[in-house]
Protein backbone atom coordinates (compact mmCIF):
# COMPACT_ATOMS: atom_id res chain seq x y z
CA UNK A 1 0.00 0.00 0.00
CA UNK A 2 1.25 3.75 -0.83
CA UNK A 3 1.59 5.72 2.24
CA UNK A 4 2.64 8.73 0.70
CA UNK A 5 1.12 9.65 -2.64
CA UNK A 6 2.01 13.10 -4.70
CA UNK A 7 0.39 14.42 -7.50
CA UNK A 8 1.40 17.20 -9.65
CA UNK A 9 2.50 18.86 -6.88
CA UNK A 10 3.44 22.54 -7.59
CA UNK A 11 4.44 25.20 -4.69
CA UNK A 12 4.73 28.81 -5.94
CA UNK A 13 6.54 31.25 -3.94
CA UNK A 14 5.85 34.98 -5.05
CA UNK A 15 8.90 37.06 -5.34
CA UNK A 16 7.48 40.77 -4.22
CA UNK A 17 8.99 43.78 -6.18
CA UNK A 18 7.27 45.90 -3.75
CA UNK A 19 5.93 45.27 -0.31
CA UNK A 20 2.66 46.96 -1.30
CA UNK A 21 1.84 43.93 -3.92
CA UNK A 22 1.83 41.34 -1.30
CA UNK A 23 -0.94 43.41 0.00
CA UNK A 24 -2.76 43.73 -2.92
CA UNK A 25 -2.50 39.61 -3.09
CA UNK A 26 -3.87 39.46 0.49
CA UNK A 27 -7.23 41.47 0.03
CA UNK A 28 -7.28 40.99 -4.18
CA UNK A 29 -5.86 37.76 -4.50
CA UNK A 30 -4.10 38.86 -7.62
CA UNK A 31 -0.69 37.78 -7.78
CA UNK A 32 1.12 40.63 -8.74
CA UNK A 33 4.69 39.86 -7.92
CA UNK A 34 7.23 37.50 -9.93
CA UNK A 35 6.44 33.96 -9.19
CA UNK A 36 8.80 31.17 -8.38
CA UNK A 37 8.62 27.38 -8.31
CA UNK A 38 10.32 25.74 -5.59
CA UNK A 39 8.54 22.69 -7.02
CA UNK A 40 7.19 21.94 -10.51
CA UNK A 41 4.76 18.74 -11.22
CA UNK A 42 6.26 16.66 -8.84
CA UNK A 43 4.43 13.16 -8.75
CA UNK A 44 5.60 10.17 -6.62
CA UNK A 45 4.39 7.64 -4.23
CA UNK A 46 6.47 5.55 -1.36
CA UNK A 47 5.36 2.67 0.01
CA UNK A 48 5.08 1.74 3.56
CA UNK A 49 8.44 0.38 5.59
CA UNK A 50 10.53 1.94 2.56
CA UNK A 51 13.53 4.59 3.87
CA UNK A 52 13.67 7.66 1.02
CA UNK A 53 16.94 9.35 0.59
CA UNK A 54 16.08 13.43 -1.05
CA UNK A 55 19.53 14.42 -2.36
CA UNK A 56 19.86 17.86 -4.95
CA UNK A 57 22.39 20.56 -4.70
CA UNK A 58 21.17 23.35 -3.06
CA UNK A 59 17.86 25.10 -4.37
CA UNK A 60 17.00 22.71 -5.56
CA UNK A 61 13.50 22.24 -3.62
CA UNK A 62 14.55 19.87 -0.75
CA UNK A 63 13.11 21.75 2.00
CA UNK A 64 10.20 23.04 0.32
CA UNK A 65 9.44 18.83 -0.24
CA UNK A 66 10.14 18.18 3.59
CA UNK A 67 7.52 21.23 4.45
CA UNK A 68 4.99 19.93 1.99
CA UNK A 69 5.16 16.05 3.87
CA UNK A 70 5.24 17.67 7.38
CA UNK A 71 2.21 19.40 6.63
CA UNK A 72 3.66 22.63 7.12
CA UNK A 73 2.47 24.19 4.46
CA UNK A 74 0.07 23.45 1.20
CA UNK A 75 1.02 22.80 -1.74
CA UNK A 76 -0.18 25.73 -4.60
CA UNK A 77 -1.61 23.01 -6.81
CA UNK A 78 -1.68 19.17 -6.96
CA UNK A 79 -2.52 17.03 -3.85
CA UNK A 80 -0.65 15.33 -1.19
CA UNK A 81 -1.69 12.04 0.31
CA UNK A 82 -0.06 11.44 3.53
CA UNK A 83 -0.82 7.72 4.90
CA UNK A 84 -0.72 9.09 8.71
CA UNK A 85 0.59 11.37 11.21
CA UNK A 86 3.91 13.38 10.27
CA UNK A 87 6.88 14.96 12.47
CA UNK A 88 9.60 16.79 11.14
CA UNK A 89 13.10 16.78 12.33
CA UNK A 90 15.05 19.65 11.72
CA UNK A 91 18.42 21.32 12.86
CA UNK A 92 16.14 24.35 14.67
CA UNK A 93 14.13 22.04 16.33
CA UNK A 94 11.94 24.47 17.79
CA UNK A 95 12.98 24.40 21.71
CA UNK A 96 12.11 26.78 23.59
CA UNK A 97 15.37 28.37 24.93
CA UNK A 98 13.80 30.09 28.09
CA UNK A 99 12.36 26.85 29.21
CA UNK A 100 14.06 23.79 30.98
CA UNK A 101 14.59 20.31 28.57
CA UNK A 102 11.88 19.00 30.70
CA UNK A 103 9.31 21.40 30.43
CA UNK A 104 9.89 21.39 26.55
CA UNK A 105 9.35 18.01 26.39
CA UNK A 106 5.63 18.66 28.16
CA UNK A 107 5.31 21.85 25.52
CA UNK A 108 6.22 20.12 22.22
CA UNK A 109 4.17 16.86 23.03
CA UNK A 110 1.06 19.04 23.96
CA UNK A 111 1.81 20.97 20.18
CA UNK A 112 2.23 17.56 18.57
CA UNK A 113 -0.99 16.62 19.77
CA UNK A 114 -0.53 14.12 22.81
CA UNK A 115 -2.14 14.14 26.40
CA UNK A 116 -1.01 14.39 29.52
CA UNK A 117 -0.69 10.83 29.81
CA UNK A 118 1.12 10.06 26.96
CA UNK A 119 3.48 12.52 27.47
CA UNK A 120 4.27 10.97 30.68
CA UNK A 121 4.64 7.64 29.07
CA UNK A 122 7.21 8.89 26.34
CA UNK A 123 9.34 11.20 28.89
CA UNK A 124 11.89 8.09 30.59
CA UNK A 125 12.57 7.43 26.90
CA UNK A 126 13.24 10.63 25.82
CA UNK A 127 15.17 11.55 28.89
CA UNK A 128 16.99 7.98 27.94
CA UNK A 129 17.76 8.79 24.31
CA UNK A 130 18.65 12.35 24.94
CA UNK A 131 21.18 11.36 27.25
CA UNK A 132 21.70 15.00 28.55
CA UNK A 133 21.72 13.91 32.12
CA UNK A 134 21.40 16.72 34.79
CA UNK A 135 21.12 19.15 31.99
CA UNK A 136 17.70 18.29 31.69
CA UNK A 137 16.43 20.30 34.61
CA UNK A 138 18.36 23.33 33.13
CA UNK A 139 17.21 26.24 30.10
CA UNK A 140 17.63 24.96 27.16
CA UNK A 141 19.66 28.02 26.76
CA UNK A 142 22.79 26.61 28.51
CA UNK A 143 22.59 23.47 26.15
CA UNK A 144 25.47 22.67 23.72
CA UNK A 145 23.98 22.46 19.91
CA UNK A 146 25.05 18.82 20.00
CA UNK A 147 22.67 18.40 23.81
CA UNK A 148 19.86 20.45 21.52
CA UNK A 149 19.82 18.33 18.39
CA UNK A 150 19.93 15.10 21.09
CA UNK A 151 16.64 16.61 22.70
CA UNK A 152 14.95 17.68 19.41
CA UNK A 153 15.82 14.50 17.93
CA UNK A 154 14.60 12.29 20.77
CA UNK A 155 11.23 14.58 21.56
CA UNK A 156 10.25 13.88 17.91
CA UNK A 157 11.30 9.97 17.16
CA UNK A 158 9.20 9.37 20.84
CA UNK A 159 5.88 10.97 19.97
CA UNK A 160 5.86 7.77 17.63
CA UNK A 161 4.55 9.52 14.00
CA UNK A 162 3.85 7.28 11.37
CA UNK A 163 6.13 9.01 8.16
CA UNK A 164 9.41 10.93 9.70
CA UNK A 165 11.34 13.49 7.73
CA UNK A 166 14.51 14.49 9.01
CA UNK A 167 16.05 17.13 7.66
CA UNK A 168 19.85 17.41 7.81
CA UNK A 169 18.84 16.82 11.40
CA UNK A 170 22.12 14.63 12.12
CA UNK A 171 24.78 16.62 10.50
CA UNK A 172 25.21 18.23 14.04
CA UNK A 173 26.31 15.12 15.81
CA UNK A 174 28.83 12.72 16.97
CA UNK A 175 29.53 9.35 15.37
CA UNK A 176 27.91 8.09 18.59
CA UNK A 177 24.90 9.35 18.40
CA UNK A 178 24.68 9.25 14.50
CA UNK A 179 24.44 5.77 15.30
CA UNK A 180 22.04 5.97 17.32
CA UNK A 181 19.50 7.82 15.49
CA UNK A 182 20.33 5.44 12.59
CA UNK A 183 19.42 2.40 14.46
CA UNK A 184 15.92 3.68 15.82
CA UNK A 185 15.02 4.23 12.15
CA UNK A 186 15.62 1.10 11.39
CA UNK A 187 13.27 0.02 14.60
CA UNK A 188 11.42 2.59 13.01
CA UNK A 189 11.91 0.89 9.28
CA UNK A 190 10.85 -2.59 10.68
CA UNK A 191 7.43 -1.21 12.33
CA UNK A 192 6.44 -0.38 9.06
CA UNK A 193 7.24 3.68 9.35
CA UNK A 194 8.01 5.61 6.39
CA UNK A 195 11.36 7.85 6.51
CA UNK A 196 12.58 10.47 4.52
CA UNK A 197 15.80 11.43 4.96
CA UNK A 198 17.06 14.51 3.06
CA UNK A 199 21.22 14.56 3.48
CA UNK A 200 24.33 15.96 1.44
CA UNK A 201 26.04 12.91 3.22
CA UNK A 202 25.82 10.96 0.42
CA UNK A 203 27.07 8.19 2.54
CA UNK A 204 24.66 8.29 5.59
CA UNK A 205 22.12 7.96 1.88
CA UNK A 206 24.03 5.10 0.12
CA UNK A 207 24.12 3.04 3.41
CA UNK A 208 20.85 3.46 4.97
CA UNK A 209 17.97 4.45 2.05
CA UNK A 210 15.85 2.05 0.05
CA UNK A 211 15.21 4.23 -2.46
CA UNK A 212 16.38 8.13 -3.51
CA UNK A 213 14.50 10.58 -4.83
CA UNK A 214 17.07 13.02 -6.50
CA UNK A 215 15.63 16.41 -7.18
CA UNK A 216 16.98 19.13 -9.35
CA UNK A 217 15.33 22.73 -9.30
CA UNK A 218 12.28 21.81 -8.66
CA UNK A 219 11.31 18.66 -10.75
CA UNK A 220 12.18 15.20 -9.85
CA UNK A 221 15.15 14.42 -11.95
CA UNK A 222 15.10 10.76 -10.82
CA UNK A 223 13.49 8.66 -8.21
CA UNK A 224 14.39 4.92 -8.23
CA UNK A 225 16.70 2.14 -6.01
CA UNK A 226 19.55 3.75 -4.19
CA UNK A 227 22.51 2.02 -5.97
CA UNK A 228 21.24 2.93 -9.35
CA UNK A 229 20.27 6.71 -8.61
CA UNK A 230 23.41 7.42 -6.58
CA UNK A 231 25.32 6.50 -9.31
CA UNK A 232 23.89 9.27 -11.44
CA UNK A 233 23.48 11.27 -9.26
CA UNK A 234 27.50 11.32 -8.50
CA UNK A 235 27.98 11.35 -12.01
CA UNK A 236 26.26 14.70 -12.39
CA UNK A 237 27.63 16.25 -9.23
CA UNK A 238 31.12 15.29 -11.22
CA UNK A 239 29.96 17.33 -14.46
CA UNK A 240 28.13 20.03 -12.27
CA UNK A 241 31.18 20.73 -10.54
CA UNK A 242 34.12 20.96 -14.00
CA UNK A 243 31.45 23.99 -15.61
CA UNK A 244 32.85 26.66 -15.41
CA UNK A 245 31.32 29.50 -13.33
CA UNK A 246 29.51 31.08 -16.46
CA UNK A 247 28.27 28.12 -18.01
CA UNK A 248 27.20 26.75 -13.94
CA UNK A 249 25.24 30.21 -13.87
CA UNK A 250 23.31 29.68 -17.24
CA UNK A 251 22.71 26.20 -16.51
CA UNK A 252 21.34 27.29 -13.47
CA UNK A 253 18.81 30.41 -14.83
CA UNK A 254 17.94 28.01 -17.29
CA UNK A 255 16.28 25.06 -14.99
CA UNK A 256 15.36 27.59 -12.69
CA UNK A 257 12.82 29.46 -14.77
CA UNK A 258 12.42 27.04 -17.34
CA UNK A 259 9.24 24.68 -17.57
CA UNK A 260 6.94 26.52 -15.26
CA UNK A 261 4.39 27.46 -18.03
CA UNK A 262 4.12 23.65 -18.32
CA UNK A 263 2.37 23.46 -14.34
CA UNK A 264 -0.23 20.94 -14.22
CA UNK A 265 -2.78 23.62 -12.65
CA UNK A 266 -5.78 21.56 -12.64
CA UNK A 267 -6.18 20.69 -9.37
CA UNK A 268 -6.17 23.32 -5.99
CA UNK A 269 -3.42 22.32 -3.86
CA UNK A 270 -4.47 20.36 -0.90
CA UNK A 271 -2.78 17.76 1.73
CA UNK A 272 -5.28 15.25 2.85
CA UNK A 273 -3.96 13.20 6.01
CA UNK A 274 -5.22 9.76 6.09
CA UNK A 275 -5.56 8.51 10.20
CA UNK A 276 -3.94 5.63 10.36
CA UNK B 1 -21.57 31.78 12.05
CA UNK B 2 -20.28 28.48 11.20
CA UNK B 3 -16.73 30.20 12.18
CA UNK B 4 -17.34 31.12 15.21
CA UNK B 5 -18.39 27.80 16.30
CA UNK B 6 -15.69 26.09 14.83
CA UNK B 7 -13.57 28.43 16.61
CA UNK B 8 -15.44 27.34 19.92
CA UNK B 9 -14.93 24.21 19.07
CA UNK B 10 -11.71 23.86 18.78
CA UNK B 11 -10.94 26.13 22.15
CA UNK B 12 -13.33 23.92 23.94
CA UNK B 13 -11.31 20.61 23.14
CA UNK B 14 -7.59 22.07 23.94
CA UNK B 15 -8.86 23.82 26.94
CA UNK B 16 -5.77 21.68 28.85
CA UNK B 17 -3.49 22.69 25.67
CA UNK B 18 -4.75 26.30 26.16
CA UNK B 19 -4.10 25.87 30.30
CA UNK B 20 -0.59 24.51 30.10
CA UNK B 21 0.61 26.80 27.30
CA UNK B 22 -0.30 29.92 28.93
CA UNK B 23 1.72 28.77 32.46
CA UNK B 24 4.66 27.91 30.09
CA UNK B 25 3.92 31.27 28.30
CA UNK B 26 4.70 32.93 31.73
CA UNK B 27 7.20 30.93 32.77
CA UNK B 28 9.60 31.27 29.95
CA UNK B 29 8.70 35.38 30.41
CA UNK B 30 9.85 35.84 33.85
CA UNK B 31 12.67 33.08 33.51
CA UNK B 32 15.28 35.66 33.05
CA UNK B 33 14.39 37.72 35.82
CA UNK B 34 15.47 36.85 40.06
CA UNK B 35 11.90 38.95 40.97
CA UNK B 36 9.66 38.05 37.70
CA UNK B 37 6.55 38.39 40.03
CA UNK B 38 7.59 41.15 42.13
CA UNK B 39 7.86 43.27 38.71
CA UNK B 40 4.25 41.94 37.76
CA UNK B 41 3.14 43.89 40.50
CA UNK B 42 5.85 46.88 40.96
CA UNK B 43 5.28 48.32 37.48
CA UNK B 44 1.39 48.78 37.88
CA UNK B 45 1.61 50.02 40.84
CA UNK B 46 4.50 52.88 40.20
CA UNK B 47 2.21 53.46 37.15
CA UNK B 48 -1.04 54.39 39.50
CA UNK B 49 1.45 56.48 41.82
CA UNK B 50 2.35 58.67 39.12
CA UNK B 51 -0.90 58.99 37.48
CA UNK B 52 -2.61 59.63 40.79
CA UNK B 53 -0.23 62.92 41.38
CA UNK B 54 -0.29 63.89 37.91
CA UNK B 55 -4.19 63.53 37.49
CA UNK B 56 -5.18 63.35 40.86
CA UNK B 57 -3.37 65.94 42.36
CA UNK B 58 -1.51 67.86 39.93
CA UNK B 59 -5.09 68.20 37.38
CA UNK B 60 -7.83 67.27 39.68
CA UNK B 61 -6.19 69.11 43.15
CA UNK B 62 -6.98 66.09 45.22
CA UNK B 63 -11.00 66.08 44.75
CA UNK B 64 -12.66 63.45 44.90
CA UNK B 65 -14.95 62.04 42.11
CA UNK B 66 -18.68 62.21 42.90
CA UNK B 67 -17.83 61.34 46.46
CA UNK B 68 -15.36 58.19 45.51
CA UNK B 69 -11.66 59.13 46.42
CA UNK B 70 -9.43 59.70 43.14
CA UNK B 71 -7.11 57.10 43.56
CA UNK B 72 -9.85 54.25 44.25
CA UNK B 73 -11.58 55.68 40.96
CA UNK B 74 -8.70 55.53 39.07
CA UNK B 75 -7.70 51.85 39.95
CA UNK B 76 -10.30 49.92 39.48
CA UNK B 77 -10.86 51.49 35.94
CA UNK B 78 -6.71 51.81 35.33
CA UNK B 79 -6.62 47.77 35.58
CA UNK B 80 -9.18 47.23 33.25
CA UNK B 81 -7.06 49.12 30.59
CA UNK B 82 -3.91 47.14 32.12
CA UNK B 83 -5.58 43.88 31.18
CA UNK B 84 -6.84 45.46 27.50
CA UNK B 85 -3.48 47.83 27.40
CA UNK B 86 -1.42 44.58 27.50
CA UNK B 87 -3.31 42.08 26.03
CA UNK B 88 -3.60 43.47 22.50
CA UNK B 89 -0.47 44.18 21.28
CA UNK B 90 0.55 40.65 22.49
CA UNK B 91 -2.41 38.95 20.88
CA UNK B 92 -2.02 40.98 18.06
CA UNK B 93 1.69 39.84 17.81
CA UNK B 94 1.43 36.10 18.84
CA UNK B 95 0.78 34.14 16.08
CA UNK B 96 3.79 35.15 13.67
CA UNK B 97 5.32 35.49 16.64
CA UNK B 98 5.32 31.56 16.98
CA UNK B 99 3.89 30.19 13.55
CA UNK B 100 7.07 29.23 13.03
CA UNK B 101 7.32 26.81 15.80
CA UNK B 102 4.02 25.07 16.03
CA UNK B 103 3.41 25.03 11.99
CA UNK B 104 5.69 22.14 11.92
CA UNK B 105 3.27 19.88 13.22
CA UNK B 106 -1.14 19.85 13.46
CA UNK B 107 -1.63 23.37 15.52
CA UNK B 108 -4.93 24.60 15.98
CA UNK B 109 -4.19 28.13 15.30
CA UNK B 110 -6.33 29.82 16.91
CA UNK B 111 -5.91 28.87 20.56
CA UNK B 112 -2.66 31.01 20.00
CA UNK B 113 -4.31 33.86 20.79
CA UNK B 114 -6.50 32.41 23.59
CA UNK B 115 -3.16 31.33 26.06
CA UNK B 116 -1.61 34.22 25.20
CA UNK B 117 -4.31 36.20 26.72
CA UNK B 118 -5.06 33.71 29.37
CA UNK B 119 -1.15 34.14 30.46
CA UNK B 120 -1.94 38.03 31.19
CA UNK B 121 -5.39 37.01 33.19
CA UNK B 122 -3.42 35.78 35.85
CA UNK B 123 -2.03 38.68 36.91
CA UNK B 124 -5.34 40.63 36.05
CA UNK B 125 -7.27 38.55 38.54
CA UNK B 126 -4.83 39.30 41.97
CA UNK B 127 -4.83 42.90 40.52
CA UNK B 128 -8.86 42.67 41.10
CA UNK B 129 -8.29 41.30 44.25
CA UNK B 130 -6.45 43.84 45.76
CA UNK B 131 -8.62 46.48 44.29
CA UNK B 132 -10.92 45.38 46.19
CA UNK B 133 -8.56 45.26 49.48
CA UNK B 134 -7.95 48.94 48.06
CA UNK B 135 -11.63 49.90 48.08
CA UNK B 136 -12.23 48.49 51.84
CA UNK B 137 -9.33 50.53 52.99
CA UNK B 138 -11.62 53.06 52.32
CA UNK B 139 -14.74 51.96 53.37
CA UNK B 140 -16.41 50.46 50.06
CA UNK B 141 -17.13 47.02 51.18
CA UNK B 142 -17.91 44.31 48.55
CA UNK B 143 -22.26 43.83 47.84
CA UNK B 144 -24.25 42.90 45.29
CA UNK B 145 -22.34 45.30 42.95
CA UNK B 146 -19.23 42.53 42.98
CA UNK B 147 -21.10 40.30 41.63
CA UNK B 148 -21.33 41.95 38.05
CA UNK B 149 -17.48 41.59 37.86
CA UNK B 150 -19.26 37.82 36.57
CA UNK B 151 -20.49 39.58 34.12
CA UNK B 152 -17.95 42.32 32.72
CA UNK B 153 -15.22 40.11 33.45
CA UNK B 154 -16.14 37.40 30.90
CA UNK B 155 -17.29 40.18 28.54
CA UNK B 156 -13.68 41.72 28.38
CA UNK B 157 -12.06 38.54 28.01
CA UNK B 158 -14.19 37.71 24.89
CA UNK B 159 -13.96 41.26 23.78
CA UNK B 160 -10.21 41.12 24.12
CA UNK B 161 -10.20 37.93 22.20
CA UNK B 162 -12.17 38.63 19.40
CA UNK B 163 -9.94 41.61 18.87
CA UNK B 164 -6.61 39.31 19.38
CA UNK B 165 -8.29 37.17 16.80
CA UNK B 166 -8.85 39.56 14.22
CA UNK B 167 -5.28 41.38 14.57
CA UNK B 168 -3.41 38.76 14.65
CA UNK B 169 -4.47 36.87 11.24
CA UNK B 170 -3.88 40.47 10.06
CA UNK B 171 -0.34 41.41 11.39
CA UNK B 172 0.62 37.90 10.58
CA UNK B 173 -0.08 38.89 6.98
CA UNK B 174 1.10 42.63 6.89
CA UNK B 175 3.53 43.43 9.33
CA UNK B 176 2.36 47.24 9.46
CA UNK B 177 -0.72 46.09 11.42
CA UNK B 178 1.50 45.45 14.67
CA UNK B 179 3.40 49.28 14.14
CA UNK B 180 -0.70 50.46 13.77
CA UNK B 181 -1.65 48.46 17.19
CA UNK B 182 1.03 49.90 18.90
CA UNK B 183 0.21 53.39 18.46
CA UNK B 184 -3.64 53.01 18.77
CA UNK B 185 -3.00 52.08 22.29
CA UNK B 186 -0.92 54.35 23.05
CA UNK B 187 -3.90 57.29 21.92
CA UNK B 188 -6.58 55.13 23.53
CA UNK B 189 -5.23 54.85 26.59
CA UNK B 190 -5.66 58.73 26.84
CA UNK B 191 -8.86 59.10 24.45
CA UNK B 192 -10.48 56.29 26.84
CA UNK B 193 -12.11 58.30 29.96
CA UNK B 194 -9.53 56.36 32.64
CA UNK B 195 -7.78 58.77 34.13
CA UNK B 196 -10.41 61.72 33.86
CA UNK B 197 -13.80 62.55 33.57
CA UNK B 198 -15.46 63.67 30.39
CA UNK B 199 -18.11 66.56 30.88
CA UNK B 200 -21.67 65.35 31.30
CA UNK B 201 -24.18 65.50 28.75
CA UNK B 202 -22.29 66.79 26.03
CA UNK B 203 -22.19 65.32 22.53
CA UNK B 204 -18.55 64.99 23.21
CA UNK B 205 -18.88 62.07 25.84
CA UNK B 206 -21.66 60.13 23.09
CA UNK B 207 -18.64 60.02 20.99
CA UNK B 208 -16.40 59.18 23.33
CA UNK B 209 -18.90 56.13 23.41
CA UNK B 210 -18.29 54.99 20.05
CA UNK B 211 -15.12 53.42 21.87
CA UNK B 212 -16.27 49.84 23.30
CA UNK B 213 -13.89 49.78 25.95
CA UNK B 214 -15.29 52.86 27.61
CA UNK B 215 -17.53 50.50 28.58
CA UNK B 216 -15.84 47.72 29.81
CA UNK B 217 -13.89 50.37 31.95
CA UNK B 218 -17.10 51.96 33.15
CA UNK B 219 -18.41 48.21 33.88
CA UNK B 220 -15.15 47.60 35.84
CA UNK B 221 -16.12 50.63 38.01
CA UNK B 222 -19.75 49.66 38.34
CA UNK B 223 -18.27 46.31 39.83
CA UNK B 224 -15.77 47.52 41.78
CA UNK B 225 -17.29 50.27 43.43
CA UNK B 226 -20.50 50.44 42.97
CA UNK B 227 -21.59 52.98 40.32
CA UNK B 228 -24.54 51.11 38.97
CA UNK B 229 -23.35 52.29 35.80
CA UNK B 230 -23.81 48.84 34.18
CA UNK B 231 -27.60 48.54 35.19
CA UNK B 232 -28.16 52.44 33.96
CA UNK B 233 -26.78 51.77 30.80
CA UNK B 234 -28.58 48.54 29.22
CA UNK B 235 -28.82 50.00 25.23
CA UNK B 236 -25.01 50.78 25.36
CA UNK B 237 -24.51 47.05 26.44
CA UNK B 238 -26.36 45.82 23.25
CA UNK B 239 -24.12 47.68 21.38
CA UNK B 240 -21.15 46.75 22.97
CA UNK B 241 -21.89 42.95 22.33
CA UNK B 242 -23.01 43.90 18.62
CA UNK B 243 -19.43 45.42 18.39
CA UNK B 244 -17.91 42.17 19.46
CA UNK B 245 -19.99 39.98 17.36
CA UNK B 246 -18.92 41.89 14.19
CA UNK B 247 -15.18 41.84 15.21
CA UNK B 248 -15.51 37.92 16.46
CA UNK B 249 -17.81 36.88 12.90
CA UNK B 250 -15.33 38.91 10.93
CA UNK B 251 -12.14 37.74 12.88
CA UNK B 252 -13.28 34.42 12.85
CA UNK B 253 -13.75 34.60 9.15
CA UNK B 254 -10.22 35.86 8.22
CA UNK B 255 -8.45 33.42 10.33
CA UNK B 256 -9.98 30.53 8.92
CA UNK B 257 -9.76 31.47 5.31
CA UNK B 258 -6.15 32.59 5.98
CA UNK B 259 -4.20 30.48 8.45
CA UNK B 260 -3.34 27.65 5.87
CA UNK B 261 -1.22 30.05 4.75
CA UNK B 262 0.43 31.85 7.69
CA UNK B 263 3.36 30.18 7.40
CA UNK B 264 4.03 31.40 4.07
CA UNK B 265 3.98 34.74 5.20
CA UNK B 266 6.25 34.64 8.14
Amino acid sequence: MSHVVFENVSKRYVLYSRPIDKLKEVLFGKVSGKPFYALKNVSFSVKQGEIVGVVGINGSGKSTLSHLLANVTPPTYGRVTLGGKSALIAISSGLNNQLTGRDNIELKGLMMGLNKKQIQEITPEILEFADIGDFIDQPVKTYSSGMRARLGFAISININPDILIIDEALSVGDQTFTEKCLDKMREFRDQGKTIFFVSHSLNQVKSFCTKVLWLEYGEVRMFGPTTETMAEYNKYLYWYKQLTKKQAAHYVMKKRTGRSDEIERSTRGETIELSS
Amino acid sequence: MNGIYTIGKELKDHFYLIFRLSLYETKSLYSMQYLGWFWEIMTPLLQIGVYWVVFGFGIRGGHPVDGIPFVFWLVSGLIAWFFIGSTIPSGSRSIYGRVALVSKMHFPLSTIPAYVILAQFYRHLAMIALTIVLGMAFGYFPGWHTFELLYIVPAGVIFLYAVSLLLSALSTMIRDVQNMVTSAIRMLMYLTPIMWIPPDHSLFKTLLMINPLVYLIEGYRSALIGTGYLLDHVWYGLYFWTVTSVLLVVGAAVHLRFRRYFIDYV
